[in-house]
């Protein structure tokens, strides 16, 4: 197994019991995640030395933050500790026709102000198969954009290979301001996650033979746009998720892989009921990174779309399943028998 | 009781590990609101008085939700802004025998540290209003919130509007040399501090030389105001405290026998005091003075009992509970 690493913010999240609304909560449970670090405790899940690379305060809840992520087998020695404060963001869990709700308290962060000398990048690149980041660590900071970019180089430098999930996020910043970072970001990345509307507010990507507003994207479509990504930015390979949401409890769920030459398509779930789709999208970019270190892209198209459909059955930002209980569903056995 | 009194500063989202739990292993939070102003606005209007808080929260579910928990218990919220990004947070590890409780602060960016002067109608909010509130943490908050809490004194004061303030000094908030300047500006406007010797010669500039009551005597010289009420804390274990209130005028000095008790929940126990001396001085007009103490005092013992904040019982309750005690005020 490879020593997975992926540098980002990890917040504390507080979410209403069940589906109550903020306003007749008594109670919040406690719950911790963050983009990337819900990819590590994935890939750690497959079996993978996985490393999150963050910073944290020196408090009780900075402690707490790292304790979750040990307790489901991520490495926190490459953590930095200070700053003020952990980032903080509450959920109000949607159900049928009401949407879920995010509430973001995340602005100065021990992360956010964190500096790129503050981490050993020769001992956490060292012997490192693979390097994961998203949209959303650039976002926090110009100094996280900074921090960002010197991780990608030294990964280059180390031989490691990268990947993106392009996650935009609007309340953290504008579409100008993303492409300003993120489009000089992508001569470093290997392997690009993110669907035609990332692409667009990320990278100012605006594919030339489909017209990405008409409506519905067909497959053929997706492999125009996929084709000229590739061209513009140089990936290797490029994958996206495609959601088809009919409720908040209710989405169908499939995987797109592009790796340069084929196109690899998943089977499709339907993902019903939904018990927590925050970090869905986490989750398949640990499953797709596990697949394509250790299968043929074929199974790791499969293996990404089987390991997050999974996610959405599982309450918290972190996918915890194991490898086994992917390959059950993936080889068809979507019965949610008990298994004896 | 029919004028307003009006209380200001901040209220939080409060988050506290059910059963003497550590914040380190939590797993769940209850979750509450509360905050020093908002704490004695509630006991107030539980009291009886129409109560007005006045503060800035975000306009989101979570500040909505602090409205309501306002609203649920007789508070007047009509003049709190519903703008910015965050509500502030605190969270609060509940102590145990020897061990301490402990508080952490997530609040330095939160809605109401962007409150500035002009966000306030202070002549509308002032209107028929009796006394006014506010503590120490209002005032370390930020220049912004400094500025507003000196538009409203002045106000406050060209109406003729007693005006309380809670010296609340918190040491993790600001040092004391930031602080003084602060308790200087506004000790002018004080009719009534709430505050211990130590608060007298530390943040409101009384010579050294003063100790103990005279400190508080000569506190009341130096800024004109009218009472100084405070209580003295002996700790015997986390939930084991003791209590003695005092009162400091310029000719006299009163205190009371202490009280030992149990604590459930020791956040707000000064609030609760303020709240009690408030609502028997407005109640007897101010002529029955160790009736006031001796009230006082019984308010902030009794609200060590109950979880949460702010003491939500009603006068009877601590009219019995002082009965019960049967404690005198000694001389």
């Amino acid at each position: 197994m490879a020593k997975i690493v992926t540098l980002g913010e990890i917040m504390l999240r507080l979410s209403t019991p069940g589906v109550s609304r903020f306003v007749q909560s008594d109670s919040f449970d406690v719950v911790y995640g963050g983009g990337e670090a819900n990819v590590a405790v994935s890939v750690a899940n497959y079996g993978h030395e996985a490393y999150f690379v963050t910073k944290l305060p020196d408090h009780e809840i900075g402690q707490s933050a790292i304790n979750a992520l040990r307790r489901f087998g991520v490495d926190t020695s490459y953590i930095a500790r200070g700053g003020e404060r952990v980032g903080i963001y509450y959920l109000e869990t949607g159900a049928s026709m009401r949407p879920s709700k995010v509430i973001y308290d995340r602005a100065n962060s021990s992360i956010a102000t964190a500096k790129y000398d503050e981490f050993d990048w020769k001992a956490i690149f060292k012997d490192a198969k693979w390097f994961h980041f998203s949209g959303i660590t650039p976002a926090l900071s110009d100094s996280a954009a900074e921090l960002t970019k010197v991780a990608l180089q030294e990964a280059k430098k180390y031989g490691v290979t990268t990947s993106v999930d392009l996650n935009y996020r609007k309340k953290l910043w504008t579409p100008e301001k993303a492409q300003s970072i993120m489009r000089p970001l992508m001569q470093y990345v290997d392997v690009c996650i993110g669907n035609e509307e990332d692409a667009e507010l990320v990278l100012g990507f605006k594919p030339k033979g489909v017209d990405v507003h008409s409506g519905k994207l067909d497959i053929q479509g997706y492999q125009t746009i996929f084709k000229e990504m590739k061209e513009a930015f140089g990936f290797k390979m490029i994958a996206t998720s495609l959601r088809e949401s009919y409720s908040a409890n209710h989405n169908g769920w499939r995987i797109l892989l592009y790796d340069g030459k084929d196109f690899f398509e998943s089977k499709r779930y339907e993902i019903n009921p939904i018990v927590d789709r925050v970090g869905g999208g986490d989750s398949f970019s640990g499953g797709l990174i596990h697949g394509l270190l250790t299968k043929d892209n074929q199974l790791a198209c499969e293996f990404a779309a089987a390991a997050s459909a999974l996610k959405h059955t599982i309450p918290g930002d972190f996918n915890l399943v194991n490898e086994q209980e992917v390959n059950t569903l993936l080889k068809g056995d979507a019965s949610g028998r008990v298994q004896r | 009781m029919d004028k307003k009194i009006v209380t200001f500063g901040e209220i939080m989202l409060r988050l506290t590990p059910p059963n003497y739990g550590i914040i380190e292993d939590a797993h769940d939070y209850l979750a509450t609101y509360g905050g020093t102003e908002a704490n004695v606005a509630i006991s107030l209007a539980q009291f009886g008085h129409p109560t007005m808080f006045v503060s800035k929260l975000p306009n989101n579910q979570l500040g909505e939700a602090a409205v309501k928990y306002l609203n649920a218990n007789k508070v007047d919220t009509s003049f709190i802004q519903m703008k910015g990004d965050n509500i502030g947070i605190y969270f609060l590890e509940t102590g145990f025998g020897i061990r301490p409780s402990k508080v952490l602060y997530n609040r330095k960016s939160s809605s109401m540290t962007t409150l500035k002067p002009e966000e306030l109608d202070a002549q509308s909010i002032l209107k028929d209003v009796a006394w006014f509130h506010f503590s120490g943490i209002t005032l370390s908050l930020s220049n912004d919130v400094r500025q507003s809490l000196m538009h409203l004194l002045k106000v406050a004061k060209s109406k003729g509007i007693f005006v309380s303030f809670d010296s609340n000094y918190r040491q993790s908030l600001w040092s004391i040399d930031d602080a003084r300047k602060a308790y200087l500006d506004v000790a002018p406007y004080v009719d009534l501090f709430f505050a211990t010797p130590f608060d007298a010669v530390n943040l409101y500039g009384v010579d050294a030389k003063y100790k103990g009551y005279d400190a508080l005597k000569q506190l009341l010289i130096d800024h004109h105001a009218t009472y100084v009420f405070g209580y003295e804390r002996f700790v015997h274990q986390a939930n084991e405290n003791e209590l003695k209130a005092y009162l400091i005028q310029k000719e006299s000095i009163l205190e009371t026998t202490p009280i030992r008790f149990q604590i459930y929940d020791r956040i707000g126990g000064g609030d609760a005091f303020a709240a009690g001396i408030i609502h028997k001085l407005i109640q007897t007009n101010h002529k029955a003075l160790e009736e006031t103490l001796t009230f006082g005092l019984a308010t902030s013992v009794l609200k060590h009992t109950l979880w949460g904040d702010a003491f939500k019982l009603n006068e009877k309750d601590v009219n019995k509970f002082i009965q019960n005690q049967s404690k005198e005020v000694v001389r």
